[in-house]
Parts: C-alpha cells; sequence; structure tokens
C-alpha cells in the first residue's frame, strides 16, 4: 500500500512537469499547427544552463541566444519601413537579449540567490521561442502540416547537435530547490515535489486569467479558434505564432528547471520528456488542454508504475495505446482543427513550358540511342567506383525504394505517413532473423516456444524475403485499416505513435537482440564471376528491384485505379461520388508503399550485415519524407532526386567534418543537416523534382482511340419512373433547421429544377442525397433503396452521380483524363493487372468513352489541356462530362450554369435536353432564372429550409410566395 | 455618377483593381467609388467576383491595380494596417469566435486600437449595445449559441468596435429570414446617418437597392453597369437577371 503511494506520488511529480508541456504542445499546434517536436530540447537547455550557471559559469548558449536574437533584429531594422517597426525591432531582438546577456555576464560570477539563478536560465531559454517562429515556421506558415512537421523535425535536429555542442554528453542534476520533505502523518513527500505541484498548479491559474482577462491572451486565443476572424480584427497570425511559441518556450523551460533536481539531464534528455508530453497532447487530440494536462499526468504515473514493475515493454505499451486513443478523437471530434481537405499538400501544377534547349535535351536522352546509353552507364556503375562510392550509390536505391512508396502514399494518394522505416525494420529483421547465424534463429524459435525448430536454420536467403512480405502485408493491413480511417492532423500523429512503438518493440525485445541489435549476419550468397566487391555485386538486383519499382508504380498511376489514387489526395468526397470505396484503396496503397519500404530493409539488411533499432526510429521515418518532400513528392522521380540529394549531403558533410576536423565538437553533421531541411523550405516549394520535369521522359498523354463507341451495355429505365424519391426529411444543425419536412420526387426523363435563396438548404438536401450526411429525420429512396446508411461510394452504384458547387477537380491531370475519373465504377482492372499493364484494352474503352463525353459536351478541344487551365465555367462542364461518363440514371447537378457565357449555357441546356430525352432523370440546382425556366420540367422552390413552391414554371412564376421569397419583401 | 472635381470627398477610389486565382481572373479591371456618407452596393450572380473584390480591398488577398482610401493608397497594406485606417470587413461567413461570449467578441474588435494604444472603449460599446440591445442582453452567452440574426449584429457590432470610416459588409441578408434581412438593412440605413460609409455586397438586390445611393452591376469579375441606385434599379438588363423570377408578372 504504502509503495503504491510512494509510486503515485513520484509518477504525479513527473506527471505535472509533463503536464506544463503537454499545454505547451497543445498551445503551438492550436495556433500554428506546428506540432513542437523541439520542446523537450527547451527542457535540456533550461535545465542543463540553470546546471552551468550554478556551477558558477556562464552558459555558452547565452551568446547563441542572444547572437541570432541580434541578427534578426538588423535583418528586421533594415526591413522595416515604419520608424515604429524600427523601434519594435531593435527593442524585441536587440535590447531585450542583450540585456538578458549583460545581467548573465556580469550576475553569474557574483553567486547570485539560487531563484536568480532559475530566473537566467529562464531568461536565456524563452527568447528562442519566438526567435525559432521568425527562423523556420513563418514564413511557411501556410503551408501543409506535412512541410511544418518536416520543419519541425529539422529543428529537433539543430536543436539537439546544438545541445550536444555547448552542454557535452554528460548528464548533470541541478539543486532541489528545497531539500526538506513534509511529513503527513507516516507519508513524507519530498518539497521539491510540492515545489512542482505548486508551480506548475499557479502557472496554470495564471495561463487561465492570461487567456480570459488580457486582450492579448483573448487574441492569442480568437487567432487559435478562427484565425480568419481573427485576421480582420487585426491580429496577424504571426504575432500569434511568435507569442505562442514564446509561451511554449517558456513552459518548456519551466518544466526544464523543475525536473532536473529529481531527474539527471542529459542533452538528449529532452526529446524523450517530450514524447511523453506528445501522448499527453495526443489524449487531448492537440486541441483540449484539460484532457491534455490529464493525460500527461496520467502517463507520469503509469511510467512510474511500469518502471517499479520493471516492465521491458512499457514504450511499446504506451505508444500501442495512443493509436486506438487517437481513433476514438478522430471519430468523435467534429470541432477542433478539420483540415482534411487540403491536408497533405495541393498538388500544384507544373509548369509544361520548357525551353527548346531542355527538349533537345530531353529528346537526346530518351531516344534509342540515349536510353542505351542510360543502360551502360548503370551498368558499368560499380566498375567506375570505389568501395566508399559503391556504399553510396546502394543507399541511394535503398532510400529510393522506401521513397517511391512515400511519394505514391503521401505526394499522390496524400496520406502522410512517419512510420515507413518501421517497415523497412521489419524486412530488415526478418532476414536477419532467418538468414542470420543459426544462434539467432535459435534463440527466436526458443524464446516463441517453437523449441522442435532449434536447429533448423539455415533457410535461404531468399525464402527470407518472401516471409518478410507476408508479414509486412499483415502488418500493413492491420495498421492501416485503422490508422487510414483517422481525419485531419490525426493520421500523421497517428504513424508517429505506431513507428515508435514499433521502435521500441524492435529495441526492448529480447528475440531482436534489445538495442544493441543483431551482428554478424550472413551476406547474400552472390557468387558472380566478377572481382567486384560485394558492395558492388549486390548494387545489381538492387537496379532491377528499383527499376521494377518506378515501372510498375507509374504503370499503376497511369491507369483506373491510379485515377483513384490521385482522387483520394484532397478529394475523398469526389472520389466516394464516382464510386471509389476509399477506405479500402487507401490500405491497397499503404500496402504497396509498406511492400516497397520492407523490400529495402531486407536489402539493407544483406549491404549492413548488421540491424539495430536506430535505423527504423521515427527520425528515419522522418527523413525518408524529407526525400520525398524535398525530391518533389508529387512526382515520382522526386524519389531518386530526393535520395540522391540526402545521401550526398551526408557523405560531404562527413568529409568536410572530417577534414575540419570539427565533428570532434559535436554534432555538427546533425545540425547542419536540420539547418539545411530548414533553409530549402524557407525558399523552395514543391521539390526540386520542379527543375528537373522537362528532362523526364514525356507522359504520354492519355488519349481517345476516336473509334465508335459501343453503347449496348447502357442500362435504360422506363420514363416516368420514380429515380428519386424525398419523403419528409430534416436535418438542423445544433438548432438551426437546414431542412424542415422537404419531400419531393424525380422521374426518369425529367428536369426538376432546385432554387431558392442562399442559404435556403438546397446544398443540405443535396449531400443528404448523395450520402455525404444524414437527415435527422425522413427518407431518401433512391431507386426504391433508402439511402440513409449508405456511403456515398454506394449510393454511386445505384446510378446517381453529381457535380459540385465548389469545383472538385484534379487540377494537373488532362480534362480528358478528370472525365475518365466518371467512369470509375465501370472499370473493372484491379491493382493487380494496372500494375502488369494488363488492362490496356479497357483503358482504351474507357478512355475513348470520356471523349465522347467531352464531345457531347462541347469541350472536346480541351482534351489535353490541364483542368486547372480551363476557366471556372468550363471546369463545370467538365464536372458534367465526368457525371456522365458514369452514364447515370439520375444526374445531380450543383449550379452548372455559374460562370458560362451566354452561348455556353444555351448549348449546355441543350445537352441536358437530350440526355432528359434519353431518359435520365435530373435534378439541378441553379440561381440563373432565364437558365432554369427556360429547362426545367418542374420547379422546386425552397426558402429557409422548407419547400415553400412546387409546379411547372409558369405555376411558380406567379406563386406570390415564391416571389416574396426572391424579391426579400 | 458622384461629383469628381472634389476629391476630397471621396474616400476610397478602386481604379484597375484586378484579382488572379491561379489562371483564372477573378476581378478584371474593377474601379469604383464611395462618396463619404454614402452606401454604394455591389450586385451580381455567384461568382461575378463580389466577395473576391471585398478581400482584396480589405488585404486578404493579393491584387493588381489602384486602391486610395482618404486620398493615400493603400495598395500592398496587411490587415493590420488597414483597420488601423478605419476600415472594416463583415465577411459573408460572419467568422465569429463561436466559442467565445458576445462581450469578447466585441471586445476583440477594438484589439488593433488596443494595440495603438487605446485603453478606452466604453463609449462604442455602448453605442453597440444601443444599436443592438439585443447584444447587450447576451452579452455573456457564447456566440455560437446565438440566433442567425443575431450572429449578423455581432459581426457587424465587432466590426463597429474598430470605429471604421468605411465597412464593408458581404452579404449580411444571407441565410436570415425577411423580418431579420428588414431590421439588419434599416441598421445598415441608420449606420450611414450616423457617418459610416459602406459598401454592400449582396445577392438580394431589391433590399440593396433600396438604401443603396450608388450601385455597381458585377458579371464575370468586371462591372457591366453601374449608376445611382435608381438608375440600376429601373434598368431592364438589371430587373431581368437580378430582380424578378419573371419580368413580365
Amino acid at each position: 500500500m504504502d509503495i503504491a503511494l510512494l509510486l503515485l506520488q513520484d509518477g504525479m511529480t513527473t506527471g505535472a512537469a509533463y503536464a506544463l508541456l503537454a499545454l505547451s504542445l497543445v498551445l503551438v499546434f492550436v495556433v500554428s499547427r506546428v506540432i513542437l517536436i523541439q520542446a523537450g530540447e527547451y527542457v535540456s537547455y533550461a535545465a542543463l544552463s540553470l546546471t552551468v550557471i550554478q556551477s558558477g559559469n556562464v552558459p555558452f548558449l547565452v551568446w547563441i541566444m542572444a547572437g541570432v536574437s541580434a541578427i534578426i533584429g538588423v535583418h528586421d531594422i533594415i526591413r522595416a519601413q515604419a520608424g515604429v517597426a524600427m523601434l519594435k525591432a531593435a527593442l524585441f531582438w536587440i535590447a531585450i537579449p542583450g540585456a538578458i546577456l549583460v545581467a548573465t555576464l556580469l550576475l553569474v560570477p557574483l553567486d547570485p540567490p539560487a531563484f536568480v539563478k532559475v530566473l537566467l536560465a529562464l531568461a536565456i531559454v524563452v527568447p528562442m521561442g519566438p526567435a525559432w517562429y521568425r527562423l523556420a515556421y513563418r514564413r511557411i506558415a501556410r503551408s501543409s502540416t506535412l512541410v511544418l512537421l518536416i520543419v519541425s523535425m529539422a529543428v529537433q535536429f539543430v536543436m539537439g547537435g546544438v545541445g550536444l555542442a555547448v552542454f557535452g554528453p554528460e548528464g548533470s542534476r541541478t539543486e532541489p530547490f528545497s531539500s526538506g520533505f513534509l511529513e503527513i502523518g507516516s507519508f513524507s513527500i519530498p518539497a521539491q515535489s510540492l515545489w512542482i505541484f505548486g508551480v506548475t498548479a499557479a502557472i496554470i491559474v495564471a495561463l487561465v486569467l492570461f487567456f480570459r482577462f488580457t486582450m492579448r491572451g483573448t487574441a492569442l486565443r480568437a487567432a487559435a479558434h478562427n484565425p480568419n476572424g481573427a485576421l480582420l480584427m487585426g491580429i496577424s497570425p504571426e504575432s500569434a505564432g511568435q507569442l505562442s511559441f514564446g509561451l511554449a518556450a517558456f513552459l518548456c523551460a519551466v518544466t526544464g528547471v523543475l525536473i532536473s533536481p529529481i531527474l539527471t539531464i542529459y542533452y538528449d534528455t529532452g526529446f524523450i520528456i517530450g514524447l511523453k508530453a506528445f501522448i499527453g497532447a495526443v489524449v487531448g487530440g492537440f486541441v483540449s488542454y484539460p484532457l491534455a494536462a490529464v493525460g500527461a499526468l496520467g502517463i507520469g504515473i503509469f511510467e512510474s508504475f511500469a518502471a517499479f514493475a520493471s516492465s521491458a515493454y512499457k514504450e511499446v505499451i504506451v505508444f500501442a495505446l495512443v493509436v486506438p486513443v487517437l481513433f476514438l478523437r478522430s471519430t468523435l471530434s467534429h470541432k477542433g482543427v478539420d483540415l482534411e481537405e487540403g491536408f497533405a499538400g495541393e498538388v500544384k501544377t507544373s509548369a509544361g513550358a520548357s525551353s527548346p534547349l531542355v527538349r533537345r535535351i530531353r529528346a537526346m536522352l530518351w531516344s534509342p540511342w540515349g536510353i542505351a546509353v542510360i543502360a551502360l552507364v548503370l551498368l558499368c556503375l560499380p566498375y567506375g567506383m570505389n568501395q566508399t562510392q559503391q556504399i553510396s550509390v546502394n543507399y541511394i536505391l535503398l532510400f529510393t525504394m522506401v521513397v517511391i512508396g512515400v511519394c505514391l502514399l503521401t505526394g499522390i494518394a496524400g496520406q502522410v505517413s512517419f512510420g515507413q522505416a518501421a517497415f523497412v525494420g521489419v524486412g530488415a529483421y526478418t532476414a536477419a532473423i532467418i538468414a542470420g547465424p543459426c544462434a539467432n534463429w535459435d534463440n527466436f524459435v526458443s524464446i516463441i516456444g517453437l523449441d522442435f525448430l532449434v536447429g533448423s536454420c539455415g533457410l535461404p536467403a531468399w525464402s527470407s524475403l518472401l516471409v518478410s512480405l507476408i508479414l509486412t502485408t499483415i502488418i500493413a493491413v492491420f495498421l492501416g485499416a485503422i490508422t487510414l480511417r483517422m481525419r485531419s492532423h490525426f493520421l500523421p500523429i497517428a504513424t508517429i505513435s505506431w513507428a515508435i512503438c514499433i521502435y521500441y518493440f524492435f529495441g526492448s525485445s529480447d528475440l531482436l537482440g534489445g538495442f544493441s541489435g543483431l551482428t554478424d549476419l550472413q551476406p547474400l550468397n552472390l557468387n558472380f564471376p566478377s572481382n567486384l566487391p560485394y558492395e558492388g555485386q549486390l548494387y545489381y538486383p538492387m537496379l532491377v528491384v528499383t527499376i521494377l519499382f518506378f515501372a510498375v508504380t507509374a504503370n499503376l498511376l497511369n491507369s483506373r485505379t491510379g485515377r483513384g489514387i490521385r482522387a483520394l489526395h484532397s478529394r475523398t468526397v469526389l472520389a466516394e461520388s464516382v464510386g471509389i470505396a476509399t477506405i479500402n484503396l487507401k490500405v491497397k496503397v499503404f500496402v504497396i508503399a509498406a511492400l516497397m519500404a520492407c523490400v529495402s530493409g531486407w536489402f539493407y539488411m544483406q549491404l549492413q550485415r548488421f540491424v539495430s533499432p536506430e535505423s527504423f526510429s521515427l527520425l528515419a521515418g522522418a527523413k525518408y519524407l524529407f526525400m520525398a518532400v524535398v525530391g518533389g513528392e508529387h512526382h515520382l522521380a522526386g524519389a531518386l532526386l530526393g535520395s540522391s540529394l540526402v545521401e550526398v549531403l551526408n557523405k560531404s558533410f562527413q568529409a568536410f567534418f572530417t577534414w575540419t576536423s570539427l565533428g570532434r565538437f559535436g554534432d555538427f553533421e546533425q545540425i547542419l543537416f536540420g539547418a539545411v531541411i530548414v533553409l530549402v523550405f524557407q525558399f523552395t516549394r514543391g521539390g526540386i523534382a520542379q527543375f528537373f520535369v522537362g528532362l523526364l521522359p514525356s507522359q504520354k498523354l492519355a488519349r481517345a482511340s476516336g473509334k465508335p463507341l459501343d453503347h449496348s451495355h447502357q442500362e435504360s429505365v422506363p420514363k416516368g419512373t420514380v429515380l428519386l424519391d424525398i419523403c419528409n426529411i430534416s436535418k438542423s444543425f445544433g438548432g438551426l433547421k437546414a431542412l424542415n419536412n422537404v419531400s419531393f420526387q424525380v422521374k426518369a426523363g425529367e428536369v426538376v429544377a432546385l432554387i431558392g435563396p442562399n442559404g435556403a438548404g438546397k446544398s443540405t438536401l443535396f449531400n443528404a442525397v448523395s450520402g455525404i450526411s444524414q437527415a435527422n429525420t425522413g427518407d431518401v429512396l433512391i431507386r426504391e433503396t433508402a439511402v440513409s446508411s449508405l456511403s456515398p461510394h454506394d449510393i454511386s452504384a445505384l446510378g446517381v452521380m453529381r457535380t459540385f458547387q465548389h469545383v472538385k477537380l484534379l487540377s494537373d491531370r488532362s480534362v480528358l483524363e478528370n472525365v475518365a475519373i466518371g467512369a470509375y465504377r465501370r472499370g473493372k482492372s484491379g491493382i493487380l493487372k494496372s500494375l502488369l499493364r494488363l488492362d490496356r484494352a479497357e483503358e482504351q474503352r474507357t478512355l475513348d468513352m470520356a471523349y465522347h463525353c467531352l464531345v457531347r459536351i462541347g469541350l472536346q478541344d480541351t482534351a489535353d489541356t490541364p483542368a486547372a487551365e480551363l476557366p471556372l465555367g468550363q471546369q463545370r462542364l467538365v464536372e458534367v462530362a465526368r457525371a456522365l461518363a458514369a452514364e447515370p440514371a439520375l444526374l445531380l447537378l450543383d449550379e452548372p450554369a455559374a460562370g458560362l457565357r451566354y452561348q455556353e449555357k444555351q448549348a449546355l441546356a441543350e445537352v441536358l435536353r437530350q440526355l432528359r430525352d434519353e431518359g435520365m432523370g435530373i435534378l439541378v440546382v441553379e440561381h440563373d432564372m432565364a437558365f432554369v425556366m427556360g429547362l426545367a420540367d418542374r420547379v422546386v422552390v425552397m426558402n429557409f429550409g422548407e419547400k415553400i413552391a412546387e409546379g411547372t414554371t409558369s405555376e411558380v412564376q406567379s406563386n406570390p410566395l415564391v416571389r416574396e421569397a426572391y424579391l426579400g419583401a | 455618377m458622384p461629383d469628381k472635381t472634389n476629391t476630397s470627398n471621396i474616400l476610397l477610389a478602386v481604379n484597375n483593381l484586378s484579382v488572379d486565382y491561379g489562371l483564372a481572373r477573378a476581378v478584371d479591371n474593377l474601379s469604383l467609388e464611395v462618396v463619404k456618407g454614402s452606401i454604394v452596393t455591389i450586385i451580381g450572380a455567384n461568382g461575378a467576383g463580389k466577395t473576391t473584390t471585398l478581400s482584396a480591398l480589405m488585404g486578404l488577398i493579393p491584387s493588381t491595380g489602384g486602391v486610395r482610401f482618404l486620398d493615400e493608397p493603400i495598395q500592398g497594406l496587411g490587415v493590420a494596417d488597414l483597420v488601423s485606417r478605419r476600415l472594416a470587413l463583415v465577411p459573408e461567413t460572419r467568422e465569429l469566435f463561436a466559442e467565445m461570449s458576445v462581450e469578447e467578441n466585441l471586445r476583440l474588435g477594438a484589439y488593433q486600437r488596443y494595440m495603438n494604444g487605446e485603453r478606452d472603449f466604453s463609449e462604442e460599446l455602448n453605442q453597440v449595445h444601443v444599436l443592438f440591445p439585443r447584444l447587450k442582453e447576451r452579452s455573456q452567452q457564447l456566440a455560437g449559441t446565438l440566433s442567425g440574426g443575431e450572429r449578423q449584429m455581432l459581426a457587424i457590432g465587432r466590426a463597429l468596435m474598430a470605429k471604421p470610416l468605411l465597412l464593408m459588409l458581404d452579404e449580411p441578408s444571407l441565410g436570415l429570414a425577411p423580418l431579420v434581412v428588414a431590421e439588419i438593412f434599416a441598421i445598415i440605413d441608420r449606420l450611414r446617418d450616423s457617418g459610416v460609409s459602406i459598401l454592400l455586397v449582396e445577392q438580394n438586390a431589391t433590399a440593396a437597392l433600396r438604401i443603396a445611393d450608388n450601385a455597381y452591376v458585377l458579371e464575370s469579375g468586371c462591372v457591366a453597369f453601374h449608376g445611382t441606385a435608381s438608375e440600376v434599379s429601373s434598368d431592364r438588363r438589371v430587373i431581368e437577371t437580378y430582380l424578378g423570377v419573371s419580368d413580365g408578372a
């Protein structure tokens, strides 16, 4: 009992410290969308600075702080246009940091009282918060969360490296604030714990007061809740970001000075503490302060008990538990930051024009002769290289294999994963166990209780590849099915969580040799008849596999499934509407990416003949993402470019530091690497691939063959059949009735127009019909099937297609490809056929069909144009053509005529009339009365969620209620 | 037409404003003027570029051309600067701070004045309460729990806390019942009389033209037609396209 209490008290103490950190993570995230991975570094910086001060020395860190601030200050003063701005910059970036520097230099030798030392340590660390915001995040404040996360990782690299260089590898504890104990009955609480509780409570109270009662605090809250609204008040995102980073640095630094008397702090302790706080923030979904604090407290307590029970797997358990928590939060959370659309960043249109010179080089490169030369160079490459260079090239290939998958998954399908390194690990460890020394195998089978297999080692190396692929598929399906359902920022956070979980599993498991890993592994028996060293020989199978990966991925993207995959990227609503079961497709793409990572891991083991968890950590996962983003994650070529760049940078840094012998003083490589990442994102968007796009083989545009179409399979519905039957549906949003008892029907062979002022409930009705949201009461029947429980892709299978008020096209793809997406449900080729290019006949039929739809709508001349280059009105017509490609029975059009010119409207109306005469049922929402009145057979008028009139055009026009609604009497 | 010789009378002068979204041009060489103490309305169909124009004037999106406010160039200035110069926008989406109280929302309206050193906002708060007594009754209620009409009132009230000379309103009638619309428009009319000039974007063209002094009709990003409100409301093309469900009835 006593022990339990003691553990509880211990856990609550550290938990309280974690709570402050968790609060800072939430604060920074809600204001700036940055997940503050460097939070822990402020903790170590503050703790270690305090140690240095307590030993009577001036921490070198204060010079760095003042120096960096001064540089920012001078830059701002030069840039400032007004005197006030100049003064502000001088005060904030030069005077205040300068004063802190002077105070430190003067006071430290005098051995001031303990609390002054603490204040100095805090003052040294806190200005780094706003400084980092200025340096790394301000310019990219509007970038995708993916970019922000990578930059945050990079800042952590830099700060960790600087920490090692400044404070050295030794750990230290600071003097406690007070060494007494508080006796309560038989129970004694150390005074330091009381300090921690007291200060944490006081800070939380102070924060509450600040946020509630001061203008700046209120403004910060406003900026977090509604950045657009805050901006209109003149609250700039920059000032809010800077303030939140400053506050966060303060909270972290306080944690550091509080915790350092009870915990030995090393330069890298902060990162681990930061991860614990991260879990707390996750419990709060990165939006709720109280839940984050409670979560962090819980982690502290759990840790304390787990440490007592000395469970080797406590981290594995903790991080595994995070995933279901995230899942719950993701499904329950409607509030908070919903960035689903465009979360991984918009796909940018690449500039199509290239100079004649570039075109000539491209023509040369990809002529038969050029290809022959490239092939020859690739074949002879190892012969012209020494062993180090061969290893480098092999690493580039290893990275490329993983990053092709990352580009596919994150860049093209828009699903951010930080966990690909874990799959590399699965491949490497499987290879190590099965093909390693017999001791590994015997150890493994005896631990998992299959003693009869002891001594049965010596399976061929290639068999381990098969096993690892099967294992990866199982793990990826399982993880993907859970995590890929999560929306917005929950997805990347979930991948971070299981990546850490798998890393700790590798490290904690005796099966796998713990953190020191497995050594002396068997190399692959290649037996090349050549004098190349092993590394040079290994190059060939890796090259073949890499080229294979490029080829199959390119095939995949250039197919029915490929169009679906592209639509997953911030267009899930569209994808569902054309009948794509998005979650299934996401999991499939995830498995493909995982398998590529696994193969890379398998080769990694063959190359290294050593595996340890470090190579498969979260940071490794972040590096793969970085390679993809810096290479250009929207292009497959970005995989090769990014991997090569990172490897070359790595090697040249190593060479530089060996040459200058600076490397002895700390991890300068890591600092420089991080700094390069930060810099790259300040100045480039879209990766380096964009500069090379002109040199890539010109992608063959998907084209129609021009053969006549075979219409035999088109189903026809007799005219007059009820296609859509809306019975008494109502829907309210928090008290506001968006729909109130609305009923009407659409039959085959008629055009029904739905009109009404903005906000009348037309969009809500559209969403209820197409399955995006559900009505509270009432039924929607489509061809006699109730759709309330169906997902949008099931509804589309009933023969319903829609267009969107806010156009949803794949902006960088050709108009023809966009239309072909509409035919998704009519195709049958799956992933396997696409990968192997066995889908060509069907693909050609689909494209012909799409072209035919374009002809109908009068846009055939734009077939090869990227969709984004059309005027908005024509983009709407492309949506209509896309809907036609599905040959729907019921067509739902949301403002199809907006932005069209008079003739275009006439032409559109003519097409719709033809479709009606062929038996299609059409429901159209439109504001253009002339268009509606000339087209519709019946008109339904809505106002304030209610149907106020229904009838022929002339009936409706003479209805006084309608005139009132429109004239706003 | 406003008197062009007397420039001091002109509060806002927009000259050849253009806004591009990617390759599409949303606003094309638009010119307009707002005379001090007047209500100017911009009407037009969905997608004609009305909201884009207001966003560009408020510095929310980049634009080209010339914009002068109180005879000083303001193009390229940030939102905070423009608010300091007494320009305010109530967007179509209202953009209230739903999880904060009515009073906090109003107080935040004066944020830029606070940053410029002012501390006493009681007079403006009083004025807002006089204009919208319901906001006073609900001052401790969360903004997200207000009714549609009250939200619009709060959005206007919050903008007024910045003491704007020009108030830009984007679709204030959006989603409101006719009675509430009438109430809001009556208040807009009163605001003009208290000296606030207004640039009003509306789909409800009839209501807007009834209180406006001048009107601009926007089509595909261009001014198709402009004049006094009565000129515009008696123009046949305007009646057909924007005012009536039918022309003859």
